[in-house]
């Protein structure tokens, strides 16, 4: 009991760095290429896109070989058995052998804004749909 | 955002969650894994009973569709690409996502489907299916032991 205040405290400071660092992160890419959030009121071409986003994720064809090296980050927390979230308190769900449409749509989703997770809101912003499409047909894959 | 307000931020987050674990903690460090899974699960849901979860899973809830005629037999072979398998995936990462389809929380893509399917279940419900799934052989693994 004692112990695990002086962990949630380091937990809640790595978390509001990676707030930072992801916030950050996405602030040049509105130039570009405006996020799903900027879309509505930017232009109404890449609403309709944002909107159709699990559908057009699909068309792009996964190579599940280069999707490979891009998961080595989610062994982080997805590569332990049983590893719990800090908060709330569940597991993180076991991702290999999922089919490969409903994980392009979630990482879409998390990218979008749709479904909310921090970290994986911060990690699916850093992918573009191709690297979705490659980390959905590797992990699909696997047996 | 500058240095000042991130060290700010940083130390109301620590200081809510400190208060946070109080509350938590009991439960979070209380039995062994297999325990705690099964006595009461962290989204503070009852004790799931699988038997009881196999049977709602199979002959649908409320009157409404069952789980496996979209999910396929023991959750493992969904009807459309779109839908995941729930077999053998953690039975309070299940739990927690018929929570926040039910209370509305998670959006995008088939979550519509789910909402209207989980706005009627009870918490008792929620937890025998997420035993039954939990506790089924699935295809589904965590990334360990990859090269």
């Amino acid at each position: 009991m004692k112990r695990l205040l002086p962990t949630a405290a380091s937990l809640a400071l790595v978390l509001a760095a990676f707030a930072v660092t992801a916030q950050d992160a996405a602030a040049p890419a509105t130039e570009p290429a405006p996020a799903a959030t900027d879309a509505t009121t930017a232009a109404p071409v890449a609403d309709a896109q944002a909107a159709a986003a699990p559908a057009e994720a699909a068309a792009v064809i996964g190579d599940a070989t280069r999707g490979k090296g891009l998961t080595y980050t989610c062994r982080g927390c997805h590569g332990i058995e049983g590893y719990k979230n800090a908060y709330p308190s569940y597991k993180v769900p076991k991702i290999g052998g999922q089919s490969q449409a409903y994980l392009n749509a979630a990482l879409t989703e998390y990218r979008n804004g749709n479904r909310k997770h921090p970290t994986m809101q911060a990690q699916a912003q850093s992918f573009s749909e191709q690297d979705i499409a490659d980390i959905a047909a590797y992990l699909s894959s696997l047996k | 955002m500058t240095k000042t307000s991130v060290t700010l931020l940083a130390l109301a987050a620590a200081l809510a969650l400190s208060a946070c674990g109080k509350q938590d903690a009991p439960h979070a460090a209380a039995e062994g894994e297999a325990d705690a899974h099964a006595a009461s699960s962290s989204a503070g849901l009852p004790a799931g009973n699988a038997e009881n979860g196999r049977k709602l899973a199979n002959e649908g809830i409320n009157g409404g569709a069952s789980c496996v005629s979209c999910h396929g037999a023991d959750g493992n072979a969904p009807i459309i690409e779109t839908y995941p398998k729930i077999g053998g995936q953690y039975a309070d990462y299940i739990a927690h996502s018929l929570q926040a389809y039910r209370g509305g929380t998670r959006a995008g893509g088939n979550a519509d489907i789910m909402a209207s399917q989980a706005k009627t279940l009870t918490d008792q419900q929620i937890a025998d299916i997420a035993a039954y799934f939990g506790g089924v052989q699935g295809k589904l693994r965590d990334l360990h032991n990859l090269d």
